[in-house]
């Protein structure tokens, strides 16, 4: 029988009052899943169904108490995972990097031989994904959307001239896979999952790392530098963000669910985790601008000099006027709930 | 302290761009040397590499190299980058034509080397032996001490930082290096599969929108499940 991995991203948070969480006391700090890990582990399901597969949840984590493990065993066998391991360790308490994060990795891959190991959007994605597929030997397809029948199962990913596609038949490939999926949101809640009520839990202890790793320190901010602590973004709760140059307009507060960049650089964070990713490309942009690949869709306002000369994901023309393209875009967002994915 | 930059060629993307960017930004007891691997010799990316003041320049060329994969391409590199003798070596995070962002991960694994995605500024620490870091995510900035030697991968969005100035006044020639001198047999990295998947081009052209609205239902009308 096949294996699939999904690694699983958390973020803390406090349990509800009457939360399904027997035993931890009500306001007590609980890790949550992500709704990217959700959606991995929604598509691992899937593709579980096709091959016959057990789905196993990896999580990585600081220290936990067992009463939050199992909870979070729970949660993890809603969400469709068949069995769920853990490693807990101080060593995993802040951002995952390979020189971590790896070596549990390459433990699991060891102990279970997964024909797919799955990475949920976000930065850990980022950081041990591509790794993994190296000392692996395996496929690497990252920015994978799947999709599955009981007989085949596609993965698929815009290449970023945004002019063509790559897609691989899971059946047909004759080597392990590790996936970095696309950011996507589950059709079925967390807490009403398709998957087996209860995830078989497996404690792992940490593996011995050698050498000199690689650490988080917190530094003094170069006063030359505008970087240091930024305002968190609710990513959880961001259905589209734009990315905009600063000649498209202002836009005040935007309305919930949408995020907007106004910044030329469009400077964006690693872990992106809303469905949708909207880029306003203006008429002093060459096309493909470097934002592209990580946009799902593109409009070019008052169109580039240089108009693409096929068609793409989704790459729209809009003649307005720049100062109001956004603004307009923001507004539809707000009072259309078809933009509602 | 030797800082190589591996540039994908023929045409350098963003990401490769912006380390570029970066390593110039590095301090002066840094020597920066430009790396490519092509199937053919030329192309832009170290012409970039000479502009962009490297006291070398080297390109390893061989027909192999243009149908393998991630793993027989990073093989190369790692050979390459250990006859050089770097201390660092910077990459892009994703290369302009497939944009996967493996080979930089799987050329760490040759090495050995430690290995840090989505580095937006890198500074070499007090001591020989640590650079410093910094890798945005959605909640903070935070700042790693990395162990040298090490493969950091640089976004297309990092900031430009302040270079140093460098006193190359003569462009240095491109070294070609090929397979057998970086002690490669040839036929070892020949593959049959590129390990990509199905090349399939999208057709139709873009589509012209008159309102906000219409833009958002076409959106919403997509295929679900991702991108086109």
């Amino acid at each position: 029988m096949a294996n699939i991995a999904v690694y699983v991203d958390l973020h803390a948070t406090r349990a509800a009052p009457d939360g399904d969480f027997p035993g931890p006391a009500a306001g007590a700090e609980l890790p949550m899943v992500t709704g990217a890990t959700h959606y991995a582990l929604e598509s691992a399901r899937e593709i579980a169904h096709c091959l016959g597969a057990t789905v196993y949840a990896l999580v990585a984590t600081g220290p936990l108490a067992l009463p939050a493990l199992e909870h979070l065993a729970r949660v993890l066998g809603r969400a469709g995972a068949d069995r769920v391991l853990v490693c807990s360790d101080p060593a995993l308490s802040d951002l995952p990097i390979h020189a971590t994060h790896g070596p549990v990795l390459s433990m699991v891959a060891q102990k279970i031989s997964p024909r797919l190991f799955f990475f949920p959007a976000g930065a850990a994605s980022a950081q041990l994904a591509a790794p993994l597929a190296a000392e692996l030997q395996a496929m690497f397809f990252p920015g994978a959307t799947v999709s599955a029948t009981k007989d085949q199962f596609l993965l698929a990913r815009a290449r970023p001239d945004w002019n063509s596609r790559r897609v691989v038949d899971g059946l047909a490939v004759g080597r392990a896979m590790v996936v970095a999926m696309a950011s996507g949101r589950p059709r079925a809640s967390g807490a009403t999952g398709t998957g087996p009520a209860d995830a078989e839990l497996e404690i792992l202890s940490f593996p011995t790392i050698e050498g000199p790793v690689a650490r988080t320190t917190s530094l003094p901010a170069d006063p030359a530098d505008d970087g240091g602590e930024r305002a968190p973004v609710p990513w959880e709760e961001v259905h589209t963000m734009i990315l905009a140059g600063d000649r498209h307009g202002a836009v005040g507060a935007a309305p919930p669910g949408v995020w907007v960049v106004a910044d030329d650089g469009y400077r964006i964070p690693a872990d992106v985790l809303c469905p949708t990713t909207l880029a306003l490309v203006g008429s002093s942009v060459a096309w493909p601008p470097a934002v592209l690949p990580a946009a799902d869709a593109a409009v070019l306002v008052c169109t580039p000099k240089k108009l693409p000369s096929r068609g793409s994901g989704i790459t729209m023309t809009w003649k307005a006027e720049p100062e109001a393209a956004l603004p307009a875009i923001v507004g539809a967002l707000a009072n259309d709930p078809r933009g509602r994915p | 302290m030797n800082v190589v930059i591996c540039l994908e060629g023929p045409v350098p993307g963003a990401s490769t761009r912006a380390a570029l960017t970066l390593a110039q930004t590095l301090g002066r007891g840094t020597t920066l040397i430009g790396l490519s691997a092509t199937e053919a010799a030329g192309g832009e990316a170290l012409q970039a590499a000479i502009g962009a003041r490297c006291a070398r320049a080297a390109l390893v060329s061989d027909p192999v190299l243009q149908n393998g994969d991630y793993l027989s391409l990073a093989t190369a590199l790692a050979a390459a980058i250990r006859r050089l003798g770097a201390d660092l070596v910077l990459m892009g995070t994703t290369g302009a034509s497939e944009g996967t962002g493996a080979i930089p991960a799987a050329v760490a694994r040759e090495l050995g080397w430690a290995y840090l995605a989505r580095g937006e500024s890198v500074r070499v620490a007090d001591g020989p032996d640590e650079a410093l870091v910094e890798v945005r995510t959605s909640q903070r900035i935070a700042t790693l001490r990395v162990p040298l030697p090490a493969v950091i991968t640089v976004p297309s969005s990092a900031p430009p930082g302040r270079r140093r100035t460098r006193t190359n006044l003569t462009p240095p020639d491109i070294e070609i290096l090929t397979l057998r001198e970086i002690g490669i047999d040839p036929a070892e990295l020949r593959r049959n599969d590129p390990l990509l998947g199905e090349l399939q081009e999208w057709s139709g052209k873009p589509t012209s929108i008159s309102s906000a609205q219409e833009m958002v239902a076409a959106i919403a009308a997509r295929t679900p499940g991702g991108r086109g």
